[in-house]
């Protein structure tokens, strides 16, 4: 029934942003680490996957000649743990710099990982889609494949939504929260900062990569024009409007963004500036995060203490 | 794809790539200075500054093509839009996060950057555009190709360059702009009115961000996503030449634009853009000030 | 090639089973009984949103004539439009959203998007008529739900190949816009040039966002080549010839169809393009009739992509007229058969629904193309070499479509 795929579809969606969310939330609403590569971590984890479980293409257009037939399951593991591995690579070279400096270095390796996939057809398909991508038991699950699908990510956020918020609520979390609020003090009290920062790297890039296997595996074929600056952007905001710290205010922001998105879809194609829509979102969306930062600094659900100690830093 | 023979490391000595190179870099120069002017005071980094630079190249475009004006008083207007525009940025936005750390700001930005670069989009559409004027084979000098739109770029850029120079150096206001850039805190105990500062710090800075758009047009095309992509290479620039620090982001935009240019004798063309993104890494990376944090600010 | 078939079975099984809810779903509200809502699903932003309002005009004609003649005894068909902003995501969304809103078929986007689509449209049996997407993934998946009205790049790519073969040029520098269509066009070419004897001589590819691309054109004239194919859409070639004739570079250039209008010779100049080669389908036996029409309805010459969108759009709703119902079946059932031979020659709706009521077969000969239907759902058709002169493009020379489908064979060689 067709409604019912695009609810699928669209909770789906929203379901695989939230994991990227909740990455981004351990690393900037626990952490308070500015990481602008976001997207390639998702990069990261569609391609592996997609690699490991697709074979090498035929054909006049066929560029690329690695590929193996491994199962899915590996497939989405290895993405994760590739994309966990880039995390704290990029962390271990910049994460003593200041917030807003380690932004730009996040960005600039992103774009650089972006261009390698665009350019090494031969592992990736290049500017060509990695095509043919596998559905996880498609064909023999008892209900609906979408719906299937869609349980399957509901899992899987489920799953890290509790694993994440515990992780935020243990020892483990308070010394990230103390990183975030004054490094000096976890410091003073003989706490090695940097490696609980690569910790928390590396988990949210995890949990990118994993998110991006699961995208990689459900929508077929898979471009590097998917994994954009704007894809971070977006995630960012998602996280602000939810309410930094906050791992329900994540998901919240996602589920609002992608709602956005899916709502605009049903005005008439022939109201004035229809055509401009996602133009005009993406003006909606700058405001939106502009007003939530200046009248609900905390976002929609977030942590308020943690935002108060962030707006009496500025004197610096 | 390039091969690697002998003809292209010659044209490592290919003084055409030099022109390019000295073309492309005094753009990346001038938008790199007023880059590094508004951080210098602001501390903060400003990811719409691209989208200034393509307003101030759009509203040249529109006062080019739309309403036929000469593309000197198009550039003019343009220039002044943009510096009257990054105020009002501002006075809307800016202003009311000034006691908010400079990672809100930079947040902040983004969604300026948003709004901006999709009500071009809207406005002017997504395609491309150029600015007015035939397309002709350039002259060439002693083997180099030298458009008169080149000569043009690198002759104002080094007017701005030379103007802004004079300004920080001549000027009380520019005294003070040096002084508050150096030390905000500092400057406010001598008594300088670090929110005039402010106001001077967003004309002069969006009239160059305006001006740096122009020249990029002029050179390339006009598109919505211009400034955006331009970034990478401008920070760049800034961080090489020290945050702040006017005379070495003119310095490290030289540099990018060259290093960029004679590049793709040894890399891949597809590569081109890996430049301004392993300076900028690189650049953040080995500098002191920034691997110690705080005390750079 | 036959994907997973098993669950194609499985699913046709859950889409019977819940036939029942769709239909009462379908009838919500007596008013949408008599409307035939079809889906557009187009590029109306991102990197190719300046095609959508083509293919929007396009079908919009089209539409006008077939409410005007009145499909299945006066039922009024409207058009759902949904953006794929150039970008698969929002694609799959914009699909999805078509799908649940019930649409019996869909006309179809570029190639950016189509390989995403191609497995929903199977799994929601739902036609998807591509107006814009020659990517040579497509040359074999379609024929049941997946069609097209523009020929594949292979067919295009062989007209290059085959036109630079008869002026004698034995060596050629390929580029392209570093995106899927581009390189998939751009490969066709020089896979059909090469078969011909000719040599590459490499093979450049332009980023999307480059501020110049000087030294990639100072890498293709050092490899000194006879002619240069360049494929990028109009952004990227807009540039690339600005900084073609500033270098003042003088090897024949051939662009890609995309450019192949008037408004892009204005833009850039006539005297930048004189000269300029290129290769656009020949236009279809409708032709001159559909652009006096549009130039009527629009103020305007047809853009890239309006005639392929306003065929789809009459084929569509000839294929419900034959079948005497709105379905999707009826719609994948029909649709060659309206399209191919054998049949009465038709140009528009209202011929077609005219010849069917006397119970003829009939052969839709489109604006954009013949719209004959091989059995993957594509067409082929002749190709025009254009170049321009005198701020024209005026045809040089036309490929058949039997010369451009034979195996190895493209046009007599003048090679020694």
């Amino acid at each position: 029934m067709a409604v019912g795929d695009l609810a699928l579809l669209v909770a789906t969606i929203m379901g695989v942003y939230s994991l990227l969310a909740i990455g981004l939330n351990m690393h900037w609403g626990d952490t308070g680490l500015l990481n602008f590569a976001h997207a390639a971590f998702f990069a990261i984890g569609a391609y592996t996957s997609a690699i490991l479980t697709t074979p090498p293409e035929t054909g006049l257009l066929a560029n690329r000649t690695v590929g193996a037939s491994y199962p899915i399951f590996v497939g989405l593991l290895a993405g994760a743990t590739l994309a966990a591995a880039a995390g704290v690579l990029i962390a271990v070279t910049s994460v003593r710099l200041e917030g807003d400096y380690l932004a730009m270095v996040t960005l600039s390796f992103a774009e650089l990982i972006r261009l390698v996939i665009h350019n090494e057809g031969w592992l990736t398909s290049g500017a060509q889609s990695l095509k043919g991508i596998e559905r996880p038991l498609e064909g023999s699950v008892p209900i609906r494949y979408d719906l299937f699908y869609f349980l399957l990510v509901l899992g899987v956020v489920a799953g890290s939504y509790l694993l994440f918020r515990r992780l935020a609520g243990s020892p483990f979390g308070r010394v990230l929260h103390a990183v975030r609020e004054d490094e000096e003090v976890p410091l003073a009290l003989g706490k090695d900062t940097t490696w609980f920062k690569l910790k928390s790297f590396g988990l949210g890039a995890a949990i990118a990569g994993l998110a991006g296997g699961l995208w990689a595996h459900y929508v077929y074929a898979i471009t590097p024009n998917m994994f954009l600056p704007s894809l971070t952007f977006t995630i960012w905001a998602a996280v602000i409007i939810g309410g930094a710290g906050s791992y329900l205010g994540a998901i919240v922001g996602t589920a609002f963004i992608v709602g956005i998105r899916q709502v605009t879809r049903f005005v008439p194609s022939d109201v004035p500036f229809a055509s401009d829509l996602p133009y005009i979102r993406l003006v909606v969306i700058g405001v939106l995060l502009i007003a939530v930062l200046y009248y609900r600094p905390y976002g929609l659900l977030g942590d308020e203490e943690r935002m108060l100690a962030g707006s009496e830093e500025g004197a610096d | 794809m390039a091969g690697f023979d002998p003809q292209f490391v010659m044209a490592a000595f290919d003084p055409q790539f030099l022109w390019n190179g000295l073309v492309v870099g005094s753009i990346i120069a001038v938008a790199a200075l007023g880059l590094t002017l508004i951080f210098g005071i602001l501390n903060f980094i400003n990811i719409a500054y691209g989208d200034y630079m393509a307003v101030g190249a759009y509203f040249a475009f529109a006062a080019n093509t739309q309403y036929d004006l000469p593309i000197v008083v198009a550039a003019l207007i343009g220039m002044v839009v943009m510096a009257v525009g990054a105020l009002v940025v501002d006075k809307l936005v800016f202003e009311r996060f000034r006691s908010r750390s400079a990672i809100v700001l930079l947040v902040v930005s983004i969604g300026v950057a948003f709004v901006l670069r999709n009500l071009i989009r809207i406005v002017w559409g997504t395609g491309s555009r150029r600015f007015s004027g035939p397309i002709e084979a350039a002259p060439q000098f002693f083997g180099i190709r030298v458009l008169p739109d080149q000569v043009a770029i690198v002759v104002i850029s080094v007017a701005i360059l030379g103007g802004t120079y004079l300004l920080l150096r001549r000027t009380r206001i520019g005294i003070a702009m040096r002084a508050a850039s150096d030390d905000t805190d500092l400057a406010r105990i001598r008594g300088i009115d670090t929110e005039r500062l402010v106001t001077y710090v967003w004309l002069v800075g969006g009239a160059i961000a305006g001006i740096a758009g122009i020249l990029l047009g002029l050179d390339a095309q006009i598109r919505p996503n211009m400034g955006f992509t331009a970034l990478i290479p401008i920070f760049a620039a800034v961080i090489l030449g020290g945050i702040g620090d006017p005379i070495g982001a003119v310095a490290g935009g030289y540099a990018i634009g060259i290093t960029q240019e004679l590049s793709v004798v040894v890399i891949p063309t597809e590569y081109k853009p890996a430049i301004g993104l392993l300076l900028l890494i690189i650049g953040l990376l080995s500098k002191p000030e920034g691997i110690f944090g705080e005390a750079t600010r | 090639m036959s994907r997973n078939g098993t669950a194609l079975r499985r699913r046709r099984f859950l889409r019977l089973a819940g036939g029942a809810s769709a239909v009462g779903l379908a009838g919500v509200g007596s008013a949408r009984q008599n409307n035939i809502v079809l889906g557009h699903l187009a590029p109306f932003s991102g990197g190719l949103g300046w095609i959508g309002p083509n293919a929007r005009k396009g079908v919009g004609l089209a539409l006008s004539e077939v409410n005007e003649a009145g499909l299945l005894d006066g039922r009024q068909v409207t058009i759902n439009r949904q953006d794929t902003e150039t970008n698969p995501q929002a694609a799959l969304s914009g699909f999805q959203t078509l799908d649940s809103q019930g649409v019996v078929a869909i006309i179809g986007p570029s190639s950016t998007v189509m390989p995403n689509l191609v497995q929903p449209a199977q799994d929601a049996q739902l036609p998807l008529v591509s107006t814009m997407a020659g990517t040579l993934q497509l040359d074999d998946v379609g024929g049941e739900y997946i069609w097209r009205t523009v020929p594949s790049d292979s067919i295009g790519g062989r007209a290059q190949g085959a036109y630079a073969t008869d002026q004698g040029w034995e060596t050629m520098a390929l580029t392209f816009k570093n995106d899927k269509g581009s390189q998939s066009f751009s490969a066709a070419v020089g896979e059909f040039f090469q078969s011909q004897g000719g040599q590459i001589t490499g093979q450049t590819p332009l980023a999307p966002n480059a501020d110049s691309y000087r030294s990639e054109i100072n890498t293709i004239r050092n490899q000194n080549p006879d002619v240069i194919s360049m494929t990028a859409a109009t952004e990227v070639t807009s540039l690339f010839v600005q900084n073609f004739r500033e270098l003042g570079v003088e090897i024949p250039l051939m662009l890609s169809n995309d450019v192949i209008t008037p408004d892009f010779i204005e833009q850039m100049g006539a005297d930048t393009m004189d000269g300029m080669l290129g290769q656009a389908p020949a236009p279809g036996p409708a032709f001159d009739n559909f652009a006096s029409k549009y130039q009527e309805m629009h103020g305007e010459q047809p853009g890239t992509f309006s005639g392929s969108s306003y065929d789809a759009m009459n084929l569509i709703a000839l294929a419900m007229e034959r079948a005497g119902e709105a379905s999707r079946q009826a719609i994948a059932q029909n649709l060659r058969s309206v399209g191919a031979p054998p049949g009465q020659k038709v140009t528009t709706f209202a011929e077609g629904k005219q010849a069917l009521a006397n119970g003829s077969e009939i052969d839709y000969q489109g604006a954009a193309n013949p719209q004959n239907f091989d059995e993957n759902g594509n067409v082929v058709g002749p190709f025009s070499v254009v170049r321009v002169e005198n701020g024209e493009w005026t045809e040089v020379e036309t490929f058949s479509a039997s010369e451009l489908t034979q195996d190895g064979g493209g046009a007599t060689t003048t090679t020694s």
